[in-house]
């Protein structure tokens, strides 16, 4: 009977913090900036026909096929840059298979990037990074979250693409890895 | 052992709260403001989209018939600031019910001021409804809905595209966007504004159309 009940509280203990994890409380935050796209969308995007001659279309085909989920976030007032910067201590703390990936510390700016190890080399299931001070002249906390199987080298050219402030310093991050 | 009882009492009352509660839906919401003129309605039923079946091949038309009907219901509110805190209130009762467990979430896009939401109800090959949810706190908001019977996002796309290369015509959506373009944003030629005077080659048609005009009237 003890054992019953264990597992019952065991099963609701571990739904919910599936469904709720750390981040998801920025994403209806009215102070914050934010874009999510689920696995859904990219399988959707996945079954889209397109052009198979172009080869830009198919950079990008390669690289969303292995995206699962892709999540940022960004404050730009000082109460949620706190919250967000606490929230990634914490994150990191309860995590300990992220590990840091690279760290780049100019012109008022920190940027952090932190993985956790994928199947295969060059490969990594999970990619964090956290940006903060000063971003394109104006004082910000950025979050971003990738989760998938991941190549490293095709995600420099997606945050490219996307312009993320930070983003900038992923174009060497195959070179450190 | 009494507190084993105890706690397997509270789930299962947990568990039937849960599933007595009568969640609000996005249709009763629609229903509702239907008599209500702060909105604006657009509901296109899917029989209206001609299904010529010499222009729509069988998977075309397969998934035309899968789609019932495009609901679009806007709050508009340009020209007063009296209606943001009936904007406010309207927008936060929809985020409600969009952020229902029902409603799974494709894309999301927020910013200060801004918001949208793609979602779908239903099995990811097999949607009941599509649901975009956009909001501006200086514009208004506007939700689209497409609900259907089993419909596939992926062949759907592809017909979309097909209407972007011009196989499908639909036009009868243009001028839903006009609702929210301020007075000023209305689009109208304004190439005309910074040139001065004529082109010199106008200007001689011009000359030679009113000579002759002249001439004409003095014969």
């Amino acid at each position: 009977m003890k054992q019953l009940v264990t597992l019952m509280l065991a099963l609701t203990i571990t739904g919910t913090s599936f469904a709720q994890d750390v981040f998801s409380q920025f994403e209806d935050n009215t102070k914050v900036t934010s874009f999510v796209a689920t696995a859904k969308m990219f399988e959707l995007i996945r079954g889209i026909e397109y052009d198979t001659n172009d080869p830009e279309a198919q950079a990008y085909k390669d690289l969303i096929d292995n995206i699962d989920n892709i999540r940022v976030f960004v404050a730009e007032d000082a109460s949620t840059m706190s919250t967000m910067n606490s929230t990634v201590t914490k994150y990191l703390a309860a995590n300990k298979k992220l590990s840091e990936l690279m760290r780049v510390n100019s012109e008022g700016k920190k940027v952090k990037f932190y993985s956790k190890e994928g199947q295969s080399d060059g490969f990594v299931s999970e990619l964090l990074m956290h940006a903060t001070g000063d971003l394109d002249g104006k004082q910000m906390s950025v979050i971003m979250s990738l989760t998938g199987d991941l190549n490293l080298n095709q995600i420099s050219k997606l945050t490219k693409d996307l312009k993320l402030p930070g983003s900038e310093e992923l174009k060497n991050i195959d070179k450190k890895n | 052992m009494k507190l084993v009882s105890y706690l397997l009492w509270i789930s299962l009352f947990a568990v039937t709260l849960l599933s007595c509660n009568k969640e609000p839906s996005l249709q009763r919401y629609l229903v509702d403001k239907q008599e209500d003129n702060k909105f604006v309605k657009f509901d296109l039923p899917a029989s209206l989209i001609e299904q010529d079946s010499d222009f729509l091949n069988l998977e075309q038309q397969e998934v035309l018939a899968s789609v019932r009907k495009l609901n679009i219901v806007a709050f508009p509110i340009k020209g007063g600031d009296s209606l943001k805190t009936d904007y406010s209130a309207e927008k936060e009762i929809l985020k409600s019910i969009i952020n229902q467990e029902k409603y799974k979430t494709l894309m999301k896009f927020g910013s200060p001021t801004q918001g949208a939401q793609l979602k779908y109800v239903g099995e990811y090959d097999a949607i009941d409804e599509i649901i975009i949810f956009a909001s501006d706190d200086d514009k208004g908001f506007a939700i689209f809905r497409l609900t259907g019977d089993k419909m596939d996002p992926e062949k759907m796309i592809n017909v979309m595209k097909s209407v972007e290369r011009g196989d499908l015509d639909l036009e009868q959506f243009n001028g839903f966007g006009q609702i929210f373009a301020d007075d000023d944003d209305r689009q109208y030629d304004d190439s005309w504004e910074g040139k001065e005077g004529w082109d010199e080659e106008e200007e001689k048609e011009v000359e030679a159309a009113i000579d002759s005009i002249i001439s004409e009237i003095e014969d």
